[in-house]
């Protein structure tokens, strides 16, 4: 019987109690005997309110910027030492794996620096373009320009994502995002590949209070903003599948702060 | 009329029972659907990460902000989860069991993260004002809300200041509300041993609190 059990013992279930676990007789047991012991009885109501406490911690949003920041991780270098530790981190793989892994990873490194006469990882833009190609998302029309809008963009590390080359008929039925450095600080050309998607994005552009616009009758939309609001404009520009970058008219002269203006040229192809 | 009316009262109480601290939670999401955009992603739908990210950024990014006092450091720190995430997904063997792989690298990395910013002396360099504070978000009523601050502040200090296995079943249980089956898989202990851990941990939690409270 729990109720002739010493305290401690009932103590030790308390836990169990709170989050409902125990089944209806051992609850009512524990029950009646809180309510013949009065030093059980005081740690129970210190103990539910200490737990009460902590279910009651809210929890903090997610920064707005979380996704793109991530991409920008994935397109970023990878440096020796965070791989090597990475390795680490995975759960599933036992200790001496590991440390066999390890030994390898240090002795080829070790090896191929003694033969690679310049001492540096051969990134070639091969390398460089296969790694970008991984990066979801992101998808840069095959304009003109499109080179110069890839430079521009990569010289701005570390920068919150890089590009692929792709033509927009990859994304069926999605927005694409193409976007050329020209511009006043920085132009965005959205081609929307229906009505409905290029209306959807204006009312989610209309619908904030950070910034003011100005339409134009080439269908380009003026944004004046302050340039602390662009992780806002490039969020309100990812409503659910697309996500977008910008470039610079200038590379490397964004401002991080203080007015600026973006140009939006929507159309519908 | 009267049917109805027990009806309703069963229907609100099995709501309630299901979800006693009566919030919901941002990224609460069947299973079996990220189980599909884990095999989506797998068969090469790129987006599928995305929205991966998406479902489950909302605890992790939590989860980071319990190991680490500032937002900043929280949001760099869960951004390198799912970055590992992408990178070691092809290791995943059970698409199943994708949240408690989930869970299993982001404690690892939470734990190397908090060890590797101790040592630089981190967590003493800083005032603690600057630990845990939340964005203010405007309510109609700021008293209640700097009330909840502060306690939430009180709570995440105490926790902070808890060792690490004490520290993380709390932090599972309570704060991310996960179930004893899935903290027994994330942090790989037996069902019993999760319980009675989590018992220690939580009588550990309310001693401290209390000296805490009595300290003038």
């Amino acid at each position: 019987m729990i109720d002739q059990q010493p305290c401690h013992a009932i103590q030790e279930m308390f836990s169990a109690l709170v989050d409902h676990e125990l089944d209806a007789d051992a609850s009512a047991q524990i029950k009646a005997h809180l309510a013949a012991c009065p030093h059980c009885a005081l740690e129970w109501h210190s103990f539910s309110e200490s737990c009460r406490l902590l279910k009651g911690v809210a929890m903090q949003p997610v920064p707005a910027d979380f996704l793109p920041g991530i991409h920008g991780k994935l397109a970023g270098p990878r440096p020796l030492l965070p791989r090597f530790l990475e390795i680490f981190s995975h759960p599933s793989l036992p200790l001496s794996s590991l440390a066999t892994a390890g030994a390898l990873i240090i002795a080829v490194t070790l090896f191929h620096s003694a033969l690679s006469p310049s001492g540096h990882t051969d990134a070639t833009p091969e390398r460089q373009t296969a790694e970008y190609a991984m990066t979801p998302m992101v998808t840069v029309g095959m304009e003109e320009n499109t080179r110069q809008a890839m430079e521009a963009m990569n010289s701005l590390r570390p920068s919150p994502v890089s590009f692929s080359v792709a033509p927009p008929s990859t994304l069926p039925g999605d927005t694409v995002i193409d976007m050329v450095p020209i511009g006043p600080d920085l132009t965005i050309l959205v081609h929307a590949s229906t009505r409905e998607s290029q209306a959807h994005l204006y009312r989610r552009l209309l619908s904030q209070n950070h910034w003011r616009i100005h339409p134009t009758r080439h269908g380009t939309l003026i944004v004046f903003l302050d340039a602390e609001d662009l992780p806002s404009l490039r969020h309100a520009l990812v409503p659910h599948r697309v996500a977008v970058e910008m470039v610079p008219s200038r590379a490397n002269d964004l401002p991080a702060s203080g007015p600026m203006t973006v140009a939006l040229r929507l159309q519908a192809d | 009329m009267e049917l109805f009316t027990l009806a309703a009262c069963l229907f609100v109480t099995v709501v309630l029972l299901n979800n006693p601290a009566g919030h919901l939670r941002q990224d609460d999401e069947p299973a079996t659907e990220t189980t599909e955009l884990v095999r989506a992603w797998r068969n090469g739908d790129p987006l599928a990460f995305n929205r991966l990210v998406q479902t489950h950024q909302f605890r992790i990014y939590n989860l980071a902000l319990n190991y680490v006092k500032t937002q900043e450091e929280a949001k760099d720190l869960a951004q390198d989860i799912f970055v590992t995430v992408y990178r070691s997904l092809p290791t995943l063997r059970d698409e199943t069991k994708f949240s408690a792989w989930l869970y299993q690298l982001a404690i690892n990395h939470c734990r190397n993260r908090y060890r590797r910013l101790q040592r630089q002396g981190y967590f003493s360099s800083s005032s603690i004002d600057d630990t845990f504070a939340p964005e203010l978000v405007s309510t109609d009523n700021p008293a209640r809300e700097l009330e909840q601050k502060e306690q939430d502040n009180l709570v995440r200090t105490v926790i902070a200041a808890m060792p690490e296995t004490e520290k993380e079943i709390l932090i599972l249980r309570d704060l991310q509300e996960l179930s004893y089956e899935e903290i027994s898989e994330a942090l790989g202990l037996p069902l019993g041993t999760v319980k009675s851990k989590l018992n220690r941990a939580r009588t550990s939690f309310k001693n401290r609190i209390k000296l805490l409270l009595r300290t003038p």
